[in-house]
């Protein structure tokens, strides 16, 4: 009977022991996972929905004809992240353009895939595009000034003016060129973005 | 035997009958399981964070950065979202539509002009007022962490070693249907320095800025008050850190520090060094080269509180310069000449 009872007592103790760690466990458990989804939230697809919304705005904003510089305001972000454009009948096309044209922001790259992992807008334009103007060597083929007699001379491989069909999303602000001029060209939205490099350039030239 | 089962327990052996408890435990888990109730719902409470709002938000993350060891303080989010603010005279701003903490519009149809200036001055030296405490008032060490832990790849950690500025960016504020005139009359920096701040402290919003060390501008920055800048419609609140490594006035000295040279270039202008690298808090001038005055167009430079010294760190001591001032957002090539990475969310 005593012994039972010493029993008894054990079991009583431990189980009030259990609970209590159950408890304490419970509550160190709620207080990371909690902790580490806090800390590694992706603040990068936050960051990039919002600077798309914004732009979003200011295109749906636009009036026919316009010519806006606008200030993109980035982020410090782990991933790059690129504004493109997908017109109608391009291949390779994220899913969420449909079959209209649209605008896509993109996490690591300007693929498919890549703007998968973002997020797209259609526009009811006829084409859209988007580009960063840079001026670079042009590789594949020799430049030449024609002689009088029509023979070609070499000057070599020509620096010319070449474009990403993309713009990088800055880490602090960079300056954005909006044209939309639907009287004229009905095909026409152009986000252009003109890097310092590119305007210095310009100006040597 | 049998007589001894009917034999009268003593108190103890009582007290240990099959399934009872005694009192003393009793107690011990009702105060157990209240105890754990009261820090259960404050971790809740603590960890709701969608409860807060942005500006509780910002606080939280910004105490937890600078609070963090080295090794993990890059791990903190710095979770500060723009604050948007549209002072409309008519329709609302419709930059802002659809976007994250944009705050009730401030309507001024129907106020007199001088209301309306008011009104404007108010907004933006509250604003400069609440980025400058949200951010520890320059004294914490928000964007630096170890170059060495595991996350030192990620740029702004790069932009601290290299000495480049790291900003976040507390508010904008664009105005709407607002005549020129009235525009043209703002002057912050005045109402900054006459204005009390509304805490029934009887201190101006300089005082409250620069920690009562600051009481009126010298006559050097007055004068430099009728220098007139551009206008914009839209300004952006700055807060901006840069790390100077161990002196201040070491990094005054570094031609390369393009970046920093105009918290130091004008403020030394205005205040003696002494005070500027004493550590205390100093308001210093417009910015150097020209950009971004504001709304205040054609009155003034725009204004800025600035704090040199050194910057609570926990793991090391660090030196570094804090300023809050007002930019005009539309000037991207400024703004990116002085802040090289921005933290936060847009």
């Amino acid at each position: 009977m005593n012994r039972r009872g010493e029993d008894d007592e054990k079991l009583l103790a431990n189980t009030t022991g259990i609970i209590l760690a159950v408890i304490i466990l419970l509550l160190l458990i709620v207080g990371l996972y909690e902790g580490i989804k806090t800390a590694t939230s992706d603040n990068e697809f936050e960051n990039a929905h919002e600077v798309f919304t914004a732009l979003d705005t200011t295109l749906n904003a636009l009036n026919d004809k316009v010519s806006i510089n606008y200030t993109l305001q980035g982020y410090a972000s782990r991933s790059d992240w690129y504004l493109t454009a997908w017109n109608q009948g391009v291949p390779g096309r994220p899913d969420q353009c449909f079959l209209e044209n649209c605008i896509c922001i993109c996490r690591g790259g300007t693929d498919k895939s890549a703007c998968e992992k973002g997020e797209c807008k259609t526009y009811d334009i006829d084409a859209i595009s988007v580009t960063t103007p840079y001026w670079g060597y042009e590789t594949t083929e020799r430049e030449c000034d024609l002689d009088p007699y029509g023979n070609c001379i070499d000057i070599g491989f020509g620096k010319q003016e070449k474009r990403y069909n993309h713009i990088l999303i800055p880490q602090s602000f960079d300056l954005i060129q909006i044209e939309k001029d639907l009287e004229s060209d009905p095909s026409s939205l152009k986000i252009t973005l003109f890097t310092d490099k590119y305007l210095n350039k310009q100006i040597e030239e | 035997m049998r007589q001894n089962r009917y034999k009268p327990l003593p108190l103890h052996n009582k007290m240990y009958k099959k399934g009872e408890l005694t009192s003393s435990q009793i107690i011990t888990i009702v105060l157990l399981l209240f105890g754990f109730g009261i820090l259960l719902i404050f971790l809740l409470v603590i960890l709701d964070i969608d409860s807060y709002n942005a500006d509780e938000i910002c606080k939280l993350s910004v105490i937890a950065r600078a609070t963090a060891p080295d090794i993990a303080q890059r791990a903190i989010p710095l979770k500060c979202t723009t604050q948007k603010i549209c002072i409309t005279g008519g329709d609302d701003c419709q930059e802002y539509k659809g976007l994250k903490n944009v705050a009730d519009p401030v309507e001024v149809k129907g106020m007199t002009e001088q209301d309306i200036r008011t009104e404007i001055e108010k907004t933006i030296a509250d604003e400069m007022y609440d980025c400058w405490s949200a951010m520890g008032e320059g004294k914490l060490d928000l964007f630096g962490g170890s170059t060495s832990s595991p996350l030192a790849g990620i740029p702004v950690i790069e932009a601290f070693g290299k000495k480049q500025t790291v900003c976040t960016v507390c508010a904008r504020i664009k105005v709407n249907n607002i005549s020129e005139s009235t525009l043209q009359s703002i002057d912050v920096n005045d109402y900054l320095a006459t204005t009390p701040f509304p805490d029934n402290s009887g201190e101006t919003y300089i005082q409250k800025l620069t920690d009562n060390s600051v009481r009126s501008y010298p006559r050097e920055f007055r004068e430099n008050f009728s220098l007139a800048d551009k206008g914009t419609d839209e300004i952006a609140i700055l807060f901006l850190q840069i790390n100077t490594g161990d002196n201040p006035m070491k990094a005054f000295g570094e031609t390369g520090l393009k970046s920093a040279s105009f918290i130091f270039g004008t403020g030394a202008s205005v205040f003696p060094g002494s005070l500027l690298l004493s550590g205390k808090v100093a308001i210093v001038g417009g910015v150097v080269g020209g950009s971004a005055a504001f709304l205040q167009t054609y009155r003034s430079q725009n204004l800025a509180a600035a704090y040199c010294g050194e910057v609570q760190s926990v793991d090391e001591a660090r030196h570094g310069c804090s300023l809050v001032t007002t930019f005009d957002y539309h000037n991207a090539r400024a703004l990116k000449e002085y802040c090289s990475v921005i933290e936060g969310q847009p």
